[in-house]
């Protein structure tokens, strides 16, 4: 797998984690009762940080993980 | 200052005089009595906080509202606004240089970003400190959180995103003066090779990293407006707070969070002017540029606190006009117009060098530490005199004067992060190493 893959992959998984912990896993909307007030999952605003640090993390792989399946002769000629 | 290296497989050679360059791994006397000041500081700050855990929050000026008549929010989350907002400008300066190729700013880049990751621990520290269990609160925090909050925004998008964000943007910025460093054998060669990850210069490194660092930027522009707008929300949503509930308070941070920072940006990069002998980078040029900034935002808050004064002393309800009588007239004049006298003497002070074109970096400098301390003040009166005058249940006024225990903590915060921009400067280069046609790492 490529690095510009690997890296894109983490960009889309943390996205997606955001994405599911924000609506589908924390509290919902609408502040009608006490019981809205806790999350459907334990722990969901953990995986939304997560996935906020995981898209950012998929910089730094893009930037630090070597190349394997797109290298450029000025990779290589190093 | 210029650092070259030599091409592939030559040794480096350097420009100026033997060593790093910037005084990088040199101890000199004066960083080393600045860095025993700090840290002495600083220990003064933990010995504080240690002494509030073990006797608890009794210990500071803090006291509920009402029955109790205080003010449960006081110092601590006045800097941990001001903190926040002091990263703020940092990292709008690095974006923006990035985005826009704004080159001759370039040398602000990384002390800016610097300034934001220092500033945002801070500001984190500051809210650990005011809670009376900051583990409990930091657990139950991801355990439960709502996520609508605009408290859980503060936390997560301020503090956790934002501050990865630019702990990544600061890292990948790094690399390369890094492998520059490296190339030297000293006692930091190990840190600066592990921090260069193997970085070569490559033109395919060189793509990548303007590539990473364009979309981080990119993202991180309106991140970061969400993030200071979201922590205006946790003060001007609150409907039964009169003094905090106004459309106004999310732009008003992030106007005056552009104020103190881009203030402080000046002052760190005077400092760092003088400590690296950077004059020829830092020239007068990037400081106008900062100044001419720093006019317009505080131009702009200046409008908008009149505004808000003008609003609420004209339409304000019984409980509201308590709030402005108290800030305004009350016993938080003094901070009031203070801070009213610093940002207008420094406005004044801006315009004169607008005006004439003859920029004084001394007196951009005193402007910057005004603008501070003028925004200190006013994020004290964000906090403050809405808990203890604008109570709309019938009880009597409160009051709120923190004690040594909450002074000690937010010194020792301060000196903490002037600490850890010390060391980053003896460890790191803080202005980029400028480009050269040919400087690949081997």
């Amino acid at each position: 797998m490529s690095r510009k893959a690997i890296s894109l992959t983490m960009l889309l998984v943390g996205i997606v984690l955001v994405i599911v912990s924000y609506f589908f896993l924390s509290a919902p909307w609408g502040a009608d009762s006490v019981k809205n007030s806790n999350p459907r999952m334990q722990f969901a605003p953990a995986l939304l940080v997560l996935g906020v640090i995981m898209a950012f993390s998929s910089a730094v792989v893009y930037e630090l993980l070597p190349d394997r399946g797109d290298s450029t002769p000025e990779d290589s000629d190093e | 200052m210029t650092t070259t290296l030599g091409d592939a497989g030559t040794t480096p050679t350097r420009a100026t005089g033997p060593g790093l360059p910037q005084g990088i791994g040199k101890l000199t006397r004066g960083w080393t009595l600045f860095m025993a000041v700090t840290l002495a500081a600083s220990l003064f700050g933990v010995y504080a906080f240690f002494y509030q855990q073990a006797n608890g929050e009794i210990v500071t000026g803090m006291r509920d509202v009402g029955t109790m008549r205080g003010a449960p929010w006081g110092l601590y989350i006045a800097f941990l606004v001001y903190f926040v907002g002091v990263s703020f400008a940092g990292i709008t300066i690095a974006a923006l240089i990035r985005l826009f190729n704004l080159e001759r700013l370039r040398p602000l880049a990384r002390m800016a970003e610097l300034l934001t990751v220092v500033s945002l621990v801070l500001g984190t520290l500051a809210i650990l400190a005011d809670l009376g269990q900051p583990v409990r609160g930091v657990i139950n925090l991801f355990r439960y959180a709502r996520p609508q909050s605009p408290f859980f925004g503060t936390f997560t998008l301020v503090i956790a995103g934002y501050l990865f964000a630019s702990v990544v943007y600061l890292y990948l910025g790094s690399r390369r003066d890094a492998a520059i460093m490296a190339k030297e054998s000293t006692r930091l060669q190990g840190l600066h090779r592990f921090v260069a990850a193997g970085y070569k210069d490559t033109a395919a490194e060189r793509g990548r990293h303007e590539t990473a660092t364009f979309w981080l930027a990119l993202a991180i522009v309106p991140m970061l407006v969400v993030a200071h707008s979201t922590l205006g929300f946790v003060f001007g949503l609150q409907i039964g707070r009169p003094g905090w509930f106004s459309a106004l308070q999310a732009p008003a941070f992030v106007v005056l969070a552009g104020v103190s920072g881009i203030g402080l940006l000046i002052v760190l990069a005077a400092v760092v002017r003088r400590a690296c002998g950077e004059q020829e980078s830092l020239d007068e040029y990037v400081f106008s540029w900062l100044g001419r900034l720093l006019a317009v935002l505080t131009i702009t808050y200046l409008y908008f606190v009149v505004t808000e004064v003008l609003t609420a002393t004209y339409g304000g309800g019984g409980r509201e006009n308590d709030v402005t009588d108290a800030m305004l007239s009350g016993r938080y004049a003094w901070i009031f117009w203070g801070s009213m006298a610093l940002f207008g003497a420094s406005l004044v002070g801006l315009l004169i060098q607008i005006l004439t074109k003859r920029w004084s970096i001394g007196a951009l400098v005193a402007i910057g530490l005004a603008v501070n301390l003028a925004a200190v003040g006013k994020r004290f009166l964000i906090v403050v005199p809405s808990q203890t005058d604008g109570m709309l249940l019938p009880y009597e006024t409160g009051s709120y004067s923190p004690t040594w225990v909450e002074y000690g903590v937010v010194i020792g915060l301060i000196a903490m992060g002037a600490a850890a921009i010390g060391i980053f400067m003896k460890l790191i280069p803080i202005v980029e190493l400028p480009e050269e046609a040919d400087t690949r790492v081997t």
